[in-house]
């Protein structure tokens, strides 16, 4: 697990959150019998756990952990913890208790608990930390009140990256930064989210365990698969690529679309399904960052692929159709985004109800194109020109 | 853009400025006015209901008669189908409700999140924080199409209004209003075939209205033209090309849409649904199937435009059958 491998052994590793690691380390530093406890607060993945291991072993303190998969009944605390309260190990090293997840200290389960730990506050006699996955605990405000309570932010996405670098770096490998990206948005703030997403990226779609040596660049690999009948062939072809899961999905979506001819209709429609299901499936990886479910998407895209005989298509829009996305496409983007403003409505609104109105009447407005160029930073007479065209196929019926 | 401007657009001219223009909605008006004379006490509002009934246009209204002159310069305006995800709600959100910079007699800076059912889940999680934490410096007024999109921990935060529906009276008489105003003959016929088309949204039938206005009298025969072009009339195209099994003509029709106008993915399936139950020769009840499954997908997938295709095929081969 690299969430273990690249856990930061030092305090001064870590990222994100420096003050309150600083007084942390200093409260650990210059605590004394009698000190008030810690309260470590955070979302998951922000480094509570980390800091309190880095930090106990650079000031010699073993620690001593408990946390919500052990059963924490008054009893059971009392038995676990009462070794701790002479405050020296056999080894003779100090002691630091660690009650990791105390949000989770309720209930019938914990019978008791959470009265121990008040009352353990007051009279422990070595340093006591607490974490929880939350902003407060709120349905415990007499833990908040007699402890140091410290808050963790979300790691900043910046932070995030570097980090993951570092690790593609040990690990001798890289990723586009595209994708970097995409797995920091998606561990929002949360570093034990980013590096399972990483490590699953990594060996995505590689589960199965196994070398990976023969390599097809994606070109061959999905004409190949495309040509073969049979599914489970398919699927031997496609899962050697070394490709990411979007761009995969996007090949088989632009080879079905442009390089496939008479296809008989049923066929097409099932493949087509089956790509539907495909990007389905990734949506609900990147969502719930299950990423144990990749290994089910080459197998559906293969499927969907099988026996269609579909040539490899790098694009997925036809020549005619991308030069006005990139032409008019651009100039209507910033209209829209100017104008929904004004219309208090969102983009995709405003293009959908207000736009052919709209250009009933601005096409001819010499003073609202000028305007228009002003605010969306495009020519005036590239405005006109998209917004004349526009007026000529309104009204001559759209008979394209 | 200036009022001047905007004004063009009769949806923006005619837009109620106060809460007794506002068409309908009497309950949600009388509530409002109760609440408008106590601002100290206004909660977070949702305003919950079917386009085009008012929701926005409620919410501008408060601003402006809460904060005055000054409303634009302490009402954040944020559409949350723009900008779905955390990022918006941790930079901008979080920026403006964080200090209080507010001029004296004004109680609060109000944030405005036009169809807040769109946002993630993650994103609706960070704002209930902000929401709590800021309540001293802003009040939210979140608007969507369904309540049951929003989160339960925000949705107990707010005082629900629920729009409803407007009526074709109603409707057409805010339409006879305008037409009046602008010099503009009409058949009274006409203004009931918009709201029929234009199901009831007051936004959309104003726009159809005008749109028909600047081609010349307000006629059924006009008004049926109006719909007849325009991006609507593409997606019929669209429909017409699957059915007829030309799937590389559906799709190209589809990305138009998609890429070079930028619809919205939702709007296009619903069109999409009109134009399929319209078309004869044709099993409805499986069409509905296909259609309800891919509507979900729709909502699951993370590339609209797939899903879209796909739909665009499995239709050739449903009219094959």
């Amino acid at each position: 697990m690299w969430t273990e491998k690249y856990r930061p052994k030092e305090v001064g590793y870590m990222v994100g959150n420096e003050d309150v690691r600083a007084r942390f380390y200093s409260w650990l530093k210059h605590w004394v019998p009698g000190s008030k406890p810690a309260l470590l607060l955070g979302p998951p993945g922000t480094g509570k756990t980390t800091l309190v291991h880095a930090a106990a072993e650079e000031l010699g303190y073993d620690v001593m952990e408990l946390n919500a998969s052990d059963y924490r009944t008054k009893t059971v605390l009392e038995r676990r913890l009462r070794p701790a309260m002479g405050g020296l190990t056999v080894f003779g090293s100090k002691i630091l208790v660690f009650l990791d997840e105390v949000d989770g200290l309720y209930g019938r389960a914990d019978y008791g608990g959470a009265e121990y730990v008040l009352k353990l506050i007051s009279s422990i006699t070595v340093p006591l930390v607490m974490a929880a996955n939350r902003e407060d605990v709120g349905h415990m405000p007499g833990m908040e009140r007699a402890s140091l309570v410290m808050k963790f932010k979300r790691i900043p996405s910046r932070l995030m990256e570097l980090y993951l670098r570092y690790i593609l770096k040990s690990e001798g490998r890289a990723l586009d930064r595209e994708v970097i990206l995409n797995i920091v948005k998606y561990a929002s703030g949360d570093m034990r989210a980013a590096i399972n997403g990483l490590q699953a990226i990594i060996y995505g779609g590689g589960f199965e365990g196994g070398y990976r040596d023969v390599r097809m660049t994606l070109r061959d690999a999905v004409t190949e698969a495309a040509s073969n009948g049979l599914a489970d062939e398919a699927y031997a072809i496609l899962r050697t690529v070394d490709a990411q899961p979007q761009e995969k999905i996007r090949a088989v979506y632009a080879t079905l679309t442009m390089g496939t001819q008479r296809m008989d209709p049923a066929k097409f429609a099932r493949s087509m399904r089956l790509l539907s299901e495909a990007d389905i499936l990734y949506s609900r990886i990147i969502k719930t960052r299950n990423w144990k479910l990749l290994r089910y998407l080459d197998r559906i895209l293969a499927a969907s692929l099988a026996g269609t005989h579909a040539v490899y298509s790098e694009y997925d829009t036809p020549y005619n159709i991308s030069s006005r996305i990139w032409n008019e496409g651009k100039v209507l983007r910033k209209t829209a985004k100017v104008m929904s403003k004004a219309f208090h409505v969102s983009r995709k609104e405003f293009m959908t109800y207000y736009f052919d109105t709209f250009v009933l009447f601005s096409a001819k407005n010499g003073g609202l194109i000028l305007r228009l160029g002003q605010l969306t930073g495009e020519s005036d007479k590239s405005i006109r020109k998209v917004l004349n065209e526009e007026h000529k196929r309104l009204l001559g019926g759209n008979n394209r | 853009m200036s009022r001047v401007e905007t004004t063009m657009m009769w949806a923006e001219k005619y837009r109620p400025m106060a809460l007794d223009e506002l068409v309908d909605q009497e309950e949600v008006r009388e509530r409002l006015r109760m609440m408008l004379e106590h601002p100290d006490e206004m909660p977070h509002l949702l305003f919950a209901g079917p386009p085009g009934t008012g929701k926005t246009t409620v919410a501008l209204i408060i601003a402006r008669t809460l904060l005055g002159d000054y409303w634009r310069d302490y009402t954040l305006e944020l559409n949350a189908s723009d900008e779905r995800g955390i990022d918006i709600v941790r930079e901008r959100i979080k920026a403006f409700t964080r200090y209080v910079d507010m001029r004296s007699g004004i109680p609060f800076k109000i944030v405005i999140l036009d169809e807040a059912d769109e946002m993630t889940g993650d994103a609706q999680t960070a704002l209930r924080r902000i929401m709590e934490e800021s309540s001293r410096i802003a009040r939210f007024i979140l608007t969507a199409n369904f309540s049951s999109n929003i989160i339960e921990p925000i949705q107990s935060r707010c005082a629900v209004f629920r729009f409803v529906r407007l009526g074709e009276k109603d409707v057409a008489g805010f339409m006879k209003r305008i037409c009046d105003e602008e010099g503009c003959e009409y058949e009274e016929e006409a203004l009931y075939l918009i709201y029929e088309l234009s199901s009831g949204d007051m936004r959309r039938a104003i726009n159809q209205l005008q749109a028909t206005a600047v081609l010349g009298k307000v006629t059924v025969e006009n008004v049926r033209n109006v719909f007849g072009v325009g991006k609507r009339s593409l997606v019929k195209d669209m429909v017409h090309a699957a059915l007829k099994e030309e799937f590389n003509k559906a799709r190209g029709t589809l990305l138009e849409l998609i890429r070079v106008y930028g619809l919205s993915e939702k709007d296009i399936m619903k069109f999409i649904f009109e134009d399929v139950m319209a078309y004869k020769n044709l099993d409805h009840v499986e069409a509905a199937r296909l259609l309800a499954e891919y509507d979900y997908r729709l909502s699951r997938g993370s590339n609209p435009e797939i899903q879209l295709a796909a739909l665009l095929a499995e239709l050739g081969a449903l009219s094959r059958k």
